[in-house]
């Protein structure tokens, strides 16, 4: 039981998960280059080991009205990979998230404050979609793709539009005219930012294959952050998630978390624990009491980290 | 979003594509179409492309060969790398390389300037002719069998294409310096065929 219930080291985890992240984008502007066959985050072929976007094969699948048999395989494959590993691919692999980790690192200075504080008060007013208000847009799509036989989120989705932004620049830029090649249809990024803008938990509130892998992962126990007696509810954890999700003590809901790993990063009591299995346990949580640890802001943990 | 998905196909513009070899139908492209570009990457001469923004929103991210980046070798060359890297099958394997076509290509004789390039990389013999004044009925095949007096700039003779044997690989389109050759998807020649049998 000891055994099952062990506690990963949070910072080589980190280091792992950031190389991880780096390596997923890596692997794209290399399959761009044709070295080995990386379509984005759409398709991926090394010898006998290949994958789909679950998504795509779903939307396809609709919209032909048939199966590809060669596909069945390569989407067992992801299916089965991201029932075991939940919503990681969001932390870990989604270029999408990349570039959005990119943007709040940004946003999280000093001369940024006006923004936060407007983006704060705008998101009280728009009404923020929950995970049953996903699933029932989810099921709308999927019927009208059937109906009307056309994959629309392939088109939008940011994950395609930055893989095609890469392949395009990669293969059809020249040196000897000093030309880089562009596409348009990276300005469809916007809806993501905007996201980023109206959501409280930003573009992976709506992101359909976050969902669908959230939906999958509702169940999800290994590899969580589970928070120890140590807490003293100074709610920074809360502060640092990209996902904002609420309630924390204990497990928190890993439909929602994508296991980033930045609440144990930045717990200033070391409380919060990766453990390979979670196991429930009734742990008496201490109540508030020293008050400059509430007011610990993120900027001065960024100052110490 | 029930209504979002069936708003686009419905508004998009209705237009033909010159697709790589193997392609399906162009009305049901897109709906098969995963939009991973795995055939941009494996194109030797990178002469497959994605549809960028446009208003016929249902075919953007789909692959075309554009001609302006180059034109596909796979009736010179062994090649069909697209067709090997496609995952949904909508570059379907080719059964018969020689019943293959992509489109056609047709010179604008008045911007012609008789450079002769289309003869020296169009991958078939017998599609690209010069008109032979002595004996009509034997146009010139080979570029350097014509003497050099009809094949000048200002000459009134210009090089031809056969539609019947042309295949569209855009080989001839991409090279031409002054850019005087059209191409005309496959979708669209099955069109211009019909009208003229009505």
């Amino acid at each position: 039981m000891n055994q099952i219930n062990k506690v990963i080291n949070v910072k080589k985890l980190q280091i792992i998960r950031k190389s991880v992240h780096n390596f997923s984008m890596l692997s794209i502007i290399l399959g761009a280059f044709g070295i080995i066959t990386v379509a984005g985050t759409c398709y991926v072929s090394i010898g006998y080991f290949r994958l789909i976007c679950p998504v795509g094969f779903i939307e396809l699948s609709l919209a032909t009205h048939t199966i590809n048999t060669k596909l069945i395989v390569p989407f067992l494959t992801i299916s089965v990979l991201l029932f075991l590993a939940g919503r990681s691919f969001c932390s870990w692999g989604c270029p999408t998230s990349y570039m959005g980790g990119i943007i709040r690192k940004m946003t999280s200075n000093e001369t940024y404050k006006k923004y936060t504080k407007v983006k704060n008060k705008v998101q009280k007013y728009v009404p923020q979609p929950g995970m049953d208000d996903i699933f029932v847009m989810m099921i709308g799509t999927l019927i009208g793709i059937f109906v009307f036989q056309y994959p629309l989120p392939c088109t939008i989705c940011p994950l395609g539009i930055i893989s095609r932004a890469l392949i395009e620049t990669v293969n059809h830029s020249t040196i000897t005219h000093f030309h880089i090649a562009l596409r348009y249809d990276t300005l469809l990024l916007i809806i993501p930012i905007v996201s980023m803008f109206l959501f409280v938990r930003g573009w992976s509130q709506v992101c359909p294959v976050g969902s669908l892998k959230g939906l999958m992962s509702t169940y999800n126990k290994t590899i969580v952050p589970s928070t120890t007696e140590a807490c003293v509810n100074c709610k920074l954890c809360e502060q640092v998630c990209p996902v904002n999700i609420g309630h924390r003590r204990g497990l928190p809901d890993m439909s929602i978390c994508i296991k980033c790993m930045l609440c144990a990063e930045y717990c200033p009591q070391h409380a919060i624990d990766i453990v390979v299995l979670y196991e429930h346990k009734k742990t008496k949580f201490k109540e508030v009491k020293d008050v400059n640890v509430l007011n610990t802001s993120i900027e001065t943990m960024n100052k110490t980290a | 979003m029930f209504g979002l998905v069936g708003a686009v196909p419905l508004m998009s513009g209705e237009h033909h594509y010159l697709r790589p070899p193997g392609a399906i139908k162009d009305d049901t492209f897109y709906k098969a179409c995963i939009k991973c570009g795995a055939c941009v990457s494996a194109c030797p001469t990178k002469a497959v492309t994605l549809i960028d923004l446009c208003w016929d929103v249902k075919n953007i991210g789909t692959p075309i060969i554009d001609i302006k980046n180059g034109g596909c070798i796979a009736w010179g060359k062994e090649c069909l790398l697209c067709v090997k890297a496609c995952p949904t099958d909508v570059l379907s394997v080719v059964k018969d390389l020689k019943e293959e076509k992509l489109g056609l290509a047709i010179i604008k004789e008045e911007e012609c300037v008789n450079c002769m390039v289309c003869f020296l990389h169009c991958p078939i013999e017998g599609v690209v002719l010069f008109p032979n004044p002595e004996v009509p009925d034997k146009p010139y095949t080979k570029e350097r069998d014509i003497p050099t007096k009809i094949k000048l700039k200002d000459s009134p003779l210009k090089p031809y294409i056969v539609k019947d044997k042309c295949i569209g690989c855009g080989l001839c389109a991409h090279y031409c310096p002054p850019r005087c050759i059209d191409m005309i998807p496959i979708a669209d020649v099955k069109k211009v065929a019909k009208n003229e049998s009505n």
